[in-house]
């Protein structure tokens, strides 16, 4: 009898441990499947670069400047290279190119500087050799920031006006617009601007509004589904007239850029 | 009808080792059902930036890559892990697909569990304290919510662990080894692993102590009944080259580049406050089993789980309840240590192990305790990357212990049945 208590208790330590093991167990399934709150932001970006044609205008050595570029995930122009076929000269970051982006407002009447010279400017500060000890000539020959930083090396480049972010948990919006070269400020051709929606097929397609402007849906032929990732992609026009019938302006300055839903 | 005694001639152990194993596994799993996490996003791009950059992916255009950032830490914070930048560079540039990276990452993580399991095999001689040790990874191996090593981050920690072992496995047997030849070499390798271990990570630097436990408890064992004045003699030239590689590294990072570097922004600036104390006790605490529930995981999210994870679960509560099964038919005699020798020296490897588990849980709370970074930061469900050491750290304690409190169950049991025959 002594014997098979004693059994029990060291058996009450081992169940202790099975009990632990196996929460542990499902606290840590639980904690892997978190990680995948990003799925959608990756998963829209990877239907955006392969499966809309929202970058046919595009070409190799052009420029785009984004609010939403960022190294640390997948809006960089290494992984926009790599889904489209397109070696952007650079996929800037909005602030690398006018570092007082956030301080100087349309309101205050500050402009933010040309963009093509901007452009040109901030270049070379991404090229890389400068604090490379190891093979520093072969990095800064074969580097593509290099190669582009070169006098004239991007004369015949476009520069867009690119943004993609989600507007809801289950919506995303991308732009892309030229920028127009000749005003002094970051403005873009109102004209050029082409705009798509991705979302996911269990969500209602959103019709957004940008400064106001109610934007036309295509037509369906123009609804590209994404059967993989069950993504859905809806492009969208600029209305030829305002609301109260007026043509809409030749250009726009970015920081007056508004995006909601009609 | 006793079910378990074609196991115990077959030998349990076996069997319990073989279980042991699968739910490690089972627990490394895990790891698959995740995305990149953490630094894991912006190295999960690095092949498509080398290949925009330098027009195409080549084992130099890699290395160049790691190599590059590898500089830019130097000159920049003063750091100096050039290991982690290959490992990742190229893991993350050959392994594109989420699956072979988290597989990778996954395989990582089961193996420096393996190795530690070994080491405390090879520290105790002992097949009971090992097998506790494997069945206490999967309860100690906690995900965190934040900086969680297991899932993210390059399998950095895991490297790390995964080199400091094999460091400690060539310590302990250069101090065993009769042969002063041989034993100068193993040492040579031993510094030499750890070297590259404090060059995938800093944490590895505190780990020191760890190596050396391995190597005097080597000495210890030495097949060589020498005095000890003659054990000094021989060993010092072989403990030397172990703290050169130590030291070699502090000088290198915390003599020189620490002293060069333009843009220290706050990380592994060390002090010490009154704050450091309760960090310190808080990053102490961490480690412990359930300390990172929160309180939607039961029992909420095991109902809305999928069948996979109810699967998983049933799996665990199967090896478990085999575990147990087989330990209460298993006499002392089937875990007693494996010769005689150990026996004798049985006290003696309890005090190496307590060491050893304990350096690895003090190592990361002590380098947390002394960042004043994180003064405002951690707490018991708020840690950083180390804390996978402090685990594996546990793991060696609770087997330590509980060994040690079966041991003396079955010396009382042993006396009393000896009384019972004398009366």
């Amino acid at each position: 009898m002594k014997k098979h208590r004693k059994k029990v208790r060291n058996s009450g330590t081992l169940i202790l441990l099975l009990v632990l093991a196996t929460l542990t167990y499902v606290h840590n399934f639980a904690d892997a499947t978190r990680t995948k709150a990003r799925d959608f932001d990756y998963a829209g970006w990877q239907v955006l670069t392969k499966s809309t044609d929202l970058f046919s205008n595009v070409h190799s050595k052009d420029v785009f400047i984004s609010l939403s570029q960022n190294d640390a995930y997948e809006t960089n122009a290494g992984s926009f290279y790599f889904n489209t076929g397109i070696r952007l000269a650079q996929l800037f970051n909005t602030v690398n190119i006018w570092p007082n982006y956030g301080t100087c407002t349309v309101s205050s009447r500050c402009l933010l500087g040309n963009v093509r010279k901007q452009v040109l400017q901030t270049l070379p500060n991404f090229n890389r050799g400068a604090l490379v000890t190891t093979k520093r000539s072969e990095q800064q020959t074969s580097d593509w920031v290099g190669i582009n930083s070169k006098s004239g090396a991007l004369r015949a480049s476009k520069i867009w006006d690119f943004d993609e972010y989600p507007i809801t948990g289950s919506t995303m919006i991308a732009y892309l617009a030229l920028y127009d070269e000749t005003q002094t400020t970051a403005s873009i051709q109102l004209h050029t601007l082409r705009f798509v929606t991705i979302s996911k097929f269990s969500a209602p397609v959103l019709n957004p509004v940008l400064n106001g402007y109610c934007l036309v849906r295509q037509p369906k032929a123009a609804v590209k589904i994404n059967i993989s990732r069950s993504l859905r992609v809806t492009y969208w026009n600029l209305p030829k007239l305002d609301q109260k019938g007026n043509p809409l302006p030749k250009s726009l300055d970015i920081r007056s850029f508004a995006v909601g839903t009609c | 009808m006793n079910l378990q005694k074609p196991l115990l001639k077959l030998g349990a152990w076996k069997y319990s080792l073989s279980v042991g194993i699968l739910a490690w596994a089972l627990t490394c799993t895990n790891v698959l059902r995740s995305t990149w996490s953490g630094d894991d996003w912006p190295n999960s791009q690095a092949p498509y930036v080398i290949l925009w950059r330098y027009g195409k992916i080549t084992f130099r255009t890699v290395y160049l890559e790691a190599m590059y950032w590898n500089n830019q830490w130097m000159i920049g914070e003063g750091r100096f892990y050039p290991f982690t930048w290959l490992e990742t560079r190229f893991a993350f540039s050959y392994l594109r697909s989420l699956w072979q990276y988290k597989l990778l990452e996954s395989f990582m993580l089961f193996l420096s569990g393996a190795l530690l399991i070994l080491i405390i095999y090879v520290l105790s001689s002992s097949r009971r304290i090992a097998i506790f040790s494997l069945f206490a990874l999967p309860v100690f191996v906690q995900f965190r919510n934040d900086f969680d090593p297991h899932l993210a981050f390059g399998f950095m920690v895991e490297s790390l662990l995964i080199k400091i072992e094999i460091a400690c496995l060539f310590a302990y047997f250069a101090g065993k080894s009769a042969k002063q030849v041989k034993s100068i070499m193993l040492s040579v390798l031993a510094g030499l692993f750890i070297f590259i271990g404090c060059c995938t990570y800093e944490y590895a630097f505190l780990l020191f102590p760890a190596v050396i436990i391995m190597y005097w408890s080597g000495i210890t064992r030495s097949e060589i009944q020498i005095e000890w004045k003659q054990v000094v003699k021989q060993r010092i030239a072989g403990f030397s080259i172990i703290a050169a590689a130590w030291m070699g590294y502090a000088i290198f990072v915390f003599g020189f580049l620490r002293t060069k570097a333009v843009a220290i922004n706050g990380a592994y600036v060390l002090s010490v406050s009154w704050k450091s104390v309760y960090i310190f006790v808080s990053q102490l605490l961490a480690p412990l089993p359930l300390t990172n529930f929160s309180g939607s995981d039961f029992p909420g999210r095991l109902l809305g789980f999928r069948l996979e994870a109810i699967f998983g679960a049933l799996l665990m509560i199967i090896f478990y309840t085999y575990f147990i099964r087989v330990y209460r038919n298993i006499s002392a005699k089937e875990f007693a240590p494996i010769d005689s020798r150990m026996k004798e020296e049985q006290k003696f490897s309890r005090l190496n192990l307590y060491l050893f588990g304990s350096s690895f849980v003090i190592a990361p709370s002590f380098m947390l305790a002394i960042q004043p970074l994180w003064w405002n930061k951690a707490s018991i469900v708020h840690s950083y990357l180390g804390i996978l050491i402090s685990e594996f750290g546990y793991v060696i304690l609770f087997a330590t212990l509980f060994d040690r409190y079966l041991s003396n169950q079955e010396r009382a049991r042993k006396v009393h049945l000896q009384k019972k025959v004398v009366r």
